[in-house]
């Protein structure tokens, strides 16, 4: 019944060029299984135990690994685990001379496709390579599927946030040369009023923003950009960013972080967004003569941003949806604070993508503190 | 003074073309304009402009990129200065200048949108020169 999936000819071109790799510690398995596999058209490739086989899949990707289960130094199990975690479309079919309905068990959970018992046949072997590459050959077509829907999902979001901007760009336009005088003279009270509907459509435009950016972190385009970030210099380039609008405010920008902080993986613009939403919150939600701070410090394996203000607070009752998309406090303190309600929740979005935390204690009336936690560059090896 | 200076704007808001003709025609400038780059590359080669203020995505997204390269790689029509006015950077993120990549994109100048009258008119007689 599986053949009804695949068209011979899609088959064919599978067979044709389907890469397997035999790991087994036994040569005159590795050897015979080749031979078989060979002669029907497969590439084939061997390793004798798991890291070499490991190191093997990396280099060559194959399309199917035969795992033998048994083997000194790596168990097949683990290896079964670690061939999932490095691409979850690579087949995995076990071939074991202790066939039990245990370790069948066991290695299904591990995501192992097909089972083959020793002693096999030549034949057997044949029909349970091919039922695992028709297996892989759906499983690449669905992850392709995925992959075109996620394009078209992104293109639609750009193409109405385009289609919103352009008339919004229009009239921001028309009030550029009707301000600048091209247009007639301009009464003073008029002036005014057209400066600040121009102010409310910057306040639109940048909503309209954030709006497409949170479509860009869902889409998961950060993790592509990732590369070894030193943070000091970001965290200096989000602050000047945030110069203007903290004397504005009259709240106190002040930093308290050394140079050659410990480095982490990410995508720069990325960071400098997120510490710039955060930092712009703390001085929004502050009060006049106020003062913010940045420091950092480190954690074991990871790296933390604090950012303290000596703001107006957040309540318990609104603490738990502070992170949440659109939610925006609303008290006498906040009337006069404008955003879109996507600061925050893009931040955090943004150190997820970079296996980060964000956390916030508050007290009402006396100001909050925003942690965030990333880990270090190398602590994985450690 | 401005009064046989011609200049093409290409661009396909019918908004923003209505509004910087108002600016240019307060100059004294002869302005005409095209909306997509096959009306643009005609115009161009029947009215010759003396400057082009060219937008970056119309019908297609890299028309003004198609449009500049042609001009620029055309003897004769090579030497009309290109004022590149766009929303690029805002729309898409992506930044590009043609001091930076004046290799792909050889304009001679370029503004982000919305544009500031006093700014575009001081540029235009930087190029006009």
């Amino acid at each position: 019944m599986r053949d009804v999936y695949i068209i011979p000819e899609e088959r064919h071109k599978i067979s044709e060029k389907a890469t397997i790799l035999v790991i087994d510690d036994e040569k005159a398995m590795r050897d015979s299984c080749c031979q078989v596999l060979t002669k029907d058209g497969y590439r084939t490739e061997t390793a004798e135990d798991g890291n070499s086989g490991l190191r093997k899949i990396r280099e060559i990707k194959p399309d199917l690994v035969l795992v033998d289960l048994k083997m000194p130094g790596m168990s097949g199990m683990e290896l079964l685990e670690k061939v999932r975690d490095i691409d979850p479309n690579i087949v995995s079919v076990v071939i074991t001379g202790y066939a039990t309905i245990e370790s069948a068990v066991e290695a299904m959970k591990r995501d192992a496709y097909d089972f083959l018992p020793k002693p096999f046949t030549p034949d057997q072997l044949r029909i349970v390579t091919r039922r695992g590459l028709e297996r892989r050959a759906l499983a690449l077509e669905a992850a392709k599927l995925q992959q075109e829907k996620q394009k078209m999902k992104e293109n639609f979001i750009t193409l109405v946030t385009h289609q919103l901007r352009s008339p919004l760009a229009s009239i921001q336009q028309y009030f550029e040369i009707i301000l600048e005088g091209f247009a007639g003279d301009v009464g003073s009270r008029q002036k005014e009023m057209m400066e600040d509907a121009s102010k409310r459509i910057d306040e639109l435009l940048k909503l309209i923003n954030d709006w497409l950016n949170m479509s860009r972190i869902e889409a998961g385009k950060f993790v592509e950009k990732f590369e070894s970030v030193d943070l000091a210099p970001i965290l200096s380039e989000a602050m000047e960013l945030l110069e203007q609008m903290a004397k504005d405010r009259k709240v106190l920008l002040q930093s308290n972080f050394r140079e050659g902080l410990p480095a982490v993986q990410g995508c720069k613009e990325g960071l400098k967004q997120a510490l710039a939403n955060v930092i712009g919150n703390a001085i929004n939600y502050n009060r006049e003569g106020g003062t913010v701070t940045v420091s950092t410090k480190e954690q074991n394996h990871h790296l933390v941003v604090e950012v303290s203000d000596t703001g107006i607070g957040i309540s318990q009752e609104n603490l738990p949806f502070i992170f949440d998309e659109f939610f925006r406090v609303k008290t006498k303190e906040t009337r006069d604070v404008t955003g879109s309600g996507l600061g925050l929740p893009i931040a955090r979005r943004i150190i997820e993508a970079h296996n980060g935390s964000i956390n916030v204690e508050s007290q009402l009336g006396k100001g909050s503190t925003f942690r965030i936690i990333l880990p270090k560059e190398n602590a994985e090896d450690e | 003074m401005n009064s046989k200076t011609k200049i093409l704007i290409v661009d396909d808001d019918l908004h923003f073309v209505k509004s910087i003709r108002s600016v240019l025609e307060s100059r004294e400038y002869i302005v005409d304009a095209a909306h997509n780059r096959e009306s643009a590359m005609e115009k161009i080669k029947n009215i010759r402009p003396d400057l082009i203020l060219l937008d970056i995505m119309m019908d297609r997204l890299d028309d003004g990129f198609t449009i500049c390269y042609k001009l620029k790689h055309d003897p004769q029509l090579r030497k009309i200065p290109i004022l590149t006015i766009s929303a690029v950077t805002e729309k898409t993120g992506f930044k590009f200048s043609p001091e930076t990549d004046g290799q792909y994109f050889e304009a001679d100048d370029y503004i982000e949108k919305p544009v500031k009258p006093s700014d575009l008119l001081k540029r235009i007689e930087k190029l006009l020169k």
